[in-house]
């Protein structure tokens, strides 16, 4: 193998990983391919990476169910949520749960805490979860540099935990409407963010509803400073304690001077987060990010 | 599962034999099994190199085995190992239920892709050219790394650990 075909087949085998998770960029993706046409070596790699026969990515892993009762109390936000309307849905992962011993249910109780279940039937299944508790740790010490550059204000301590998200109820459908008018009755003035910035005290915008949803008027920083910025892509997110309720992306300019947010029936009281993520001019760099935090009430 | 993997704790052997039988009752129900025996064996086999490539991580997760029938020798857990839960398959399983939920189209193709593993292969099912599947798969990706900004949780820890996203 020479050295330049030897360097394409480093960077293909440091690629499978992704590529097997149908993550890679599209003209990584590209390149990988044409490698893998003529790389029996890598095609043997990622063979192991396809679903065992009979087997499919559309069921909950065998390993997790296998390990339900401490596994799937790990589980948060998103992931946790998909996994249990996925269990409301799917007669045949309830079966293999029954069939594995445990109930279809996510554990919502650290599996070592005294007097549980789990404690109870001996040690080597807390042995098992030390094992997983220190290797998820080793991958938080490696997300926490992540966590504190995008999201400041998760890591800021403001005062404000984020619980599991079992307490909460279904979620309403929230959709995005642009360019608004700033005078709009009810608008309420979003200050201007610092770069960056944590998110500041909450902003009071009252009850929303599918009437009138929220209108926010934007302020100079969320509005585009050129017209080669005002192509960059800015993607809007609606979150409740870290879950996604609704994302908007589309050109910075389409947000125009006021946006609404509108749910369908009433938004629950409490806190959300609105999350402005704008490309970056260069590529490679990370997307600018402001956060909001609004009190519903 | 002894034999292939030498000094495996006792709790592990369990959840790998749990993991083995549920693969096996997940076959049952599928389609009747003509041999379970020699199928039992072949899945154990599974279970036990699959546990071997998640202790090693990410970064060694995709390098080649010793030889085939040998026993396995258990590596010491890496950053990023995953010791109980298969997490590719388990981010795969949260890709897909998130499409099956939000977008049809990337759905399906996910799911294709998933199964499949080239996306050559999805194009010429879809007789698409290369280039137009992938360009439509992109769009999709998309949506799954601005997930990665916003959730928190061992799928998207994992998957950042592992610098897929």
């Amino acid at each position: 193998m020479s050295t330049g075909s030897a360097i394409a087949h480093d960077w293909a085998v440091r690629q499978l990983l992704a590529y097997s998770a149908g993550l890679l960029p599209e003209e990584e993706l590209l390149r990988l391919e044409e490698h893998l046409h003529g790389c029996p070596d890598c095609r043997s790699r990622l063979a192991p990476l396809k679903p065992a026969s009979g087997t499919s990515a559309a069921h909950l892993p065998a390993s997790l169910i296998a390990t339900w009762s401490r596994s799937s109390a790990l589980l948060e936000g998103l992931e946790r949520e998909l996994v249990e309307s996925h269990l409301e849905d799917c007669a045949e992962c309830r079966a293999e749960l029954s069939f594995a011993g445990h109930e279809a249910v996510i554990a919502d109780e650290p599996a070592d805490r005294p007097g549980s279940r789990r404690a109870r039937t001996g040690g080597s299944w807390l042995h098992s979860l030390w094992f997983w508790v220190i290797g998820l740790l080793g991958a938080a010490a490696g997300v926490a540099a992540w966590l504190f550059a995008a999201h400041p204000a998760w890591l800021g301590g403001g005062g404000r935990t984020m619980p599991g998200l079992r307490g909460f109820g279904h979620a309403v459908p929230v959709a995005f409407e642009f360019a608004l008018d700033s005078l709009t009755a009810g608008a309420v003035k979003l200050p201007e963010p610092g770069f960056r910035a944590r998110a500041a005290k909450p902003i009071e915008v009252g009850a929303v509803t599918s009437v009138s949803g929220m209108v926010l008027v934007l302020p100079p920083a969320l509005q585009p400073p050129s017209p080669e910025a005002s192509e960059r892509r800015m993607v809007i997110t609606l979150l409740q304690d870290g879950r996604e309720l609704a994302s908007h992306t589309g050109p910075f300019y389409a947000l125009g001077d006021a946006i609404r947010l509108r749910p369908e029936g009433r938004l629950e009281a409490g806190d959300y987060d609105l999350r402005f993520a704008l490309d970056p001019a260069v590529d490679g760099e990370p997307p600018l990010v402001w956060f909001y935090r609004l009190r519903v009430r | 599962m002894r034999r292939k993997l030498k000094s495996l704790p006792e709790d592990t052997v369990e959840d790998l034999a749990r993991e083995a039988m549920v693969s096996l009752y997940r076959l049952s129900r599928r389609e009747a099994l003509v041999n379970p025996d020699p199928l039992a064996a072949t899945l154990v086999d599974r279970v036990c190199v699959d546990h071997v490539r998640r202790l090693r991580g990410p970064a060694g997760r995709l390098d080649p085995l010793s030889q085939k029938d040998a026993p396995l020798e258990l590596p010491a857990p890496s950053p990023g190992s995953e010791a109980g839960v298969d997490m590719l398959e388990l981010f795969r399983f949260v890709v897909l239920e998130h499409f099956k939920q939000h977008d049809a189209p990337c759905h399906e193709l996910a799911t294709e892709f998933f199964t499949e593993l080239s996306w050559s292969a999805i194009a010429r099912q879809r007789q698409l050219r290369h280039s137009t599947v992938i360009k439509r798969w992109s769009a999709c990706m998309e949506q799954i790394r601005e997930l990665a900004y916003a959730q928190r949780g061992p799928v998207w820890e994992w998957a950042r650990q592992a610098r897929i996203v």
